[in-house]
């Protein structure tokens, strides 16, 4: 090849390269155009774009004002809709969400039987007043329309409402980073696999520690978080913003031993304390063949292992040993890491399995997956009501059957349930409320809305298949309104 | 006279033995990675994405398109920045300036990778609210400019001065001596010196774990996350399932398959130089 050859083509693939840069970022805008529905009083159908839709209650005429289901507003019109209800569940007000550009909303409050709107916080009086009819919310046609920038057409003979509305086109993208607690991370994998295999969105979830997923997420690099431990007064205010706790499963940890003849030993919290702050340091210790009635254990100095690192395993086995023992409470504490009274430290699950399996006698706590993906043997465990329970999914999945709160941030550890495992924990997503920050765009935080009640739902089939519990029916419920409660820019995000 | 001779043995010994350790520490290494990786080696482990944790099957190809990737466009950017720092060192060898680059340049090569990676993270991956292998490239660069700097300066130190003192005799100006005699001259040993940053750089997983952050999908846009080996390795010999462990010393053989590839490449180049000078 001649130099100006070489040449040439040392400048081509330069400008390659460079191209390779540059082009992803050009995404073609797509064209505004506008959407038609078309609606009859009294039929529970619409056309839009000239296809029949079913609509969950047919539109009305009060007072000679078009009334519409809000739910249609939301499938139909591209709202993001969510509702303000008093403790008896009686609806008071409508949020809605306009979209009006790719990082621009308006917000719509309308309140149930009053003729004045909010629209940005402005007060603008209504031709017609929102009702329930039928437990279904009703809101004016042509207001909702015309803050859409629709025109609304009224034909008298065929008691029809043409709705012309212009399509703002928002760019969903197919892409989602999240970061945090290795315990999930085979879960996450899983799930997340199954979601682009069947919407094409990539979510790329890595294990970087629950410490690490809270920062990441503090300095807004991914679109979410993930920890085992709910974030410490410090971590929210470091957050800047209120930030949801979205649980995803229940997760067990257990103890796991090193012994001969793998033994199913039984333990309950005192003598794990007891073990761990090293008051108990021989095998066949009194108080350890007292609840072992049967078992020869053998004469043997016992090694603790825990964790080296900062750890939401940690956090779930201290706080369980805090809860419950008070000794334990006073001098060690609890803590993603606290400072251990004995023992050796190991990096990871698979660091304190690996230490386990290489020394005879010693004893150790990782997360039920790690313990069986390593054919280690494990603890059955004296829960609250004084039952002896194997950890397994449904036993984990017992822990969460009790009262939760809204927010969801709730210890599991040590349930009232007298079928479940004691040391059993939620392991969350973590997202921030609003997600209106650091440039972020309406069609990011509908990526990630969907994601949310993807996992909530279909996602949840995954769970049992991998070796982690199932939420409870309750805690989806509240998990769904946490997701619901997102907004962008104080709106509701379309779904 | 005996003891002169007992001496020589003893210290000719010593050497010797520290010399068969040397090879005997790389030939474990590599055997171990051989035997451990080659098993496991199969044409899906070359042209798949990873299966699910915990799934069997899958293959690193999103992390040899990373490591590609990453490492070249690193390449890229870090070249002429070390190129002409390197020349300009070698050609003013007397400045006190030239020496003040000499000395920054052996300082950024001090810094440990660690350090490159939270630099990389504060600066490029928080700034931009993104993790991205282009942040990752550009952490990389940082660690490929002093070396690149420091072996064209050593490269064109060794082209004779008799050369480019028969180019001045000819009335050839100083910016035709350096591009059309010293760096003609150098040019291959410029080129395996770019090799081996390159090979060095390849191997990097600090920055990466800061910057590139990882990902399971085959992914060619520079401003997302992506995967490389050293990421990919680090995540897979931590994982619950022996199967993902497996696959990790494969991917190791193939990463040190490929910078030894990449350091036998600069050797013959080097061999090729030497060679036009004698």
């Amino acid at each position: 090849m001649s130099a100006t050859g070489r040449r040439i083509l040392s400048i081509a693939l330069v400008v390659l390269l460079a191209a390779g840069l540059v082009i992803p970022g050009m995404q073609a805008a797509s064209a505004a155009s506008t959407k038609t529905i078309v609606l009859s009083i009294g039929s529970s159908t619409a056309t839009v774009d000239g296809s029949t839709v079913p609509l969950d209650a047919a539109p009305f005429i009060t007072e000679g004002r078009t009334m519409l289901p809000v739910r249609f507003v939301a499938e139909n019109m591209g709202a993001g809709v969510s509702f303000v209800t008093q403790a008896n569940g009686a609806v008071t007000k409508v949020n809605l969400g306009l979209p009006q550009g790719p990082t621009s909303m308006k917000t719509l409050v309308l309140s149930l039987s009053s003729a004045t709107a909010l629209v940005n916080g402005q007060a603008v009086a209504l031709d017609a007043t929102p009702v329930i009819r039928g437990g279904r919310t009703f809101v004016p046609a042509r207001f909702i329309s015309e803050q859409m920038g629709a025109t609304v057409a009224w034909n008298g003979t065929t008691r029809t409402v043409t709705i012309t509305m212009p399509v703002v086109s928002i760019d969903v993208p197919g892409q989602l980073s999240g970061a945090g607690a290795t315990f999930p991370l085979p879960l996450y994998s899983k799930m997340f696999d199954v979601y682009n295999s069947s919407t094409s969105v990539r979510v790329n979830y890595q294990g970087i520690g629950s410490g690490g997923g809270i920062k990441a997420l503090t300095d807004k690099t991914v679109d979410f978080g993930a920890s085992d431990a709910f974030l410490t007064v410090a971590e929210t205010t470091a957050m800047g913003a209120p930030v949801l706790h979205i649980p995803t499963c229940v997760g067990a940890v257990v103890l796991t031993y090193n012994l001969d003849g793998n033994p199913t030993l039984r333990f309950d919290a005192k003598t794990i304390s007891d073990i761990y702050m090293g008051t108990i340091t021989r095998w066949n210790d009194s108080r350890i063949a007292a609840l072992n009635p049967g078992i020869k254990l053998p004469d043997q100095a016992i090694t603790t292992v825990h964790r080296s690192d900062g750890s939401g395993t940690t956090s779930i086995f201290t706080n369980y040993l805090s809860m419950t023992v008070s000794a334990w409470k006073s001098k060690v504490g609890a803590g993603k890491s606290v400072s251990w009274p004995v023992g050796l430290g190991g990096k990871g699950n698979d660091g304190v399995a690996g230490l386990v399996s290489q020394n005879k006698g010693s004893i150790g706590y990782v997360e039920l997956v790690y313990a069986i993906s390593s054919k280690l043997s494990y603890a059955t465990m004296r829960n609250s009501s004084g039952n002896f329970i194997v950890a397994s999914l449904s036993s984990a999945g017992r822990a969460a059957q009790i009262q939760l709160p809204d927010d969801l941030k709730v210890f599991l550890m040590n349930s009232s349930d007298a079928q479940a495992y004691p040391i059993s924990a939620f392991t969350w997503l973590l997202v921030y409320r609003d997600q209106k920050y650091a440039g972020r765009t309406i069609g990011q935080a509908i990526a990630l809305k969907r994601t949310l009640s993807w996992v909530l739902t279909t996602g949840q089939s995954v769970n049992e298949g991998l070796g982690y519990g199932k939420l409870p029916q309750a805690a989806v419920e509240k998990a769904q309104k946490l997701v619901i409660s997102m907004t962008y820019d104080g709106a509701p995000i379309p779904d | 006279m005996t003891l002169r001779k007992l001496k020589n043995s003893f210290m000719g010994a010593l050497v010797a033995a520290s010399a068969l350790l040397l090879i005997a520490v790389l030939v474990v290494i590599m055997w171990h990675i051989f035997i451990s990786g080659v098993k496991y080696l199969n044409w899906d482990f070359f042209t798949k994405a990873p299966a699910p944790m915990g799934e069997g099957g899958g293959g690193v190809f999103n992390a040899i398109v990373g490591t590609f990737l990453i490492t070249l466009v690193a390449a890229a950017i870090g070249t002429p920045f070390g190129m002409f720092a390197g020349i300009y060192v070698a050609e003013h060898r007397s400045q006190r300036f030239a020496d003040i680059v000499r000395l920054c340049a052996d300082a950024l090569q001090g810094v440990p990778s660690i350090v490159i990676g939270i630099f990389g993270y504060t600066f490029l991956v928080a700034r931009f609210r993104s993790y991205s292998a282009l942040s990752a490239s550009i952490a990389l660069a940082f660690m490929f400019v002093p070396t690149t700097a420091r072996v064209t300066e050593e490269v064109l130190n060794l082209v004779p001065s008799g050369l480019k003192e028969a180019a001045y005799a000819l009335g050839a100006r100083r910016s035709s001596v350096v591009w059309n005699v010293s760096i003609k001259t150098a040019a291959a040993g410029i080129t395996s010196g770019l090799l081996t940053s390159m090979a060095r750089i390849a191997g990097e997983t600090a920055p990466l774990l800061f910057t590139a952050f990882g990902s399971r999908y085959i992914e060619w846009n520079m401003l997302r996350p992506m995967s490389a080996l050293p990421l990919q390795i680090y995540i897979y010999a931590s994982s619950p399932y022996p199967a993902l462990q497996q696959q990790a010393w494969s991917a190791a053989f193939v990463l040190v398959l490929l910078i030894l590839l990449l350091q036998y490449g600069a050797k013959h180049l080097i061999a090729r130089v030497l060679r036009v000078k004698a």
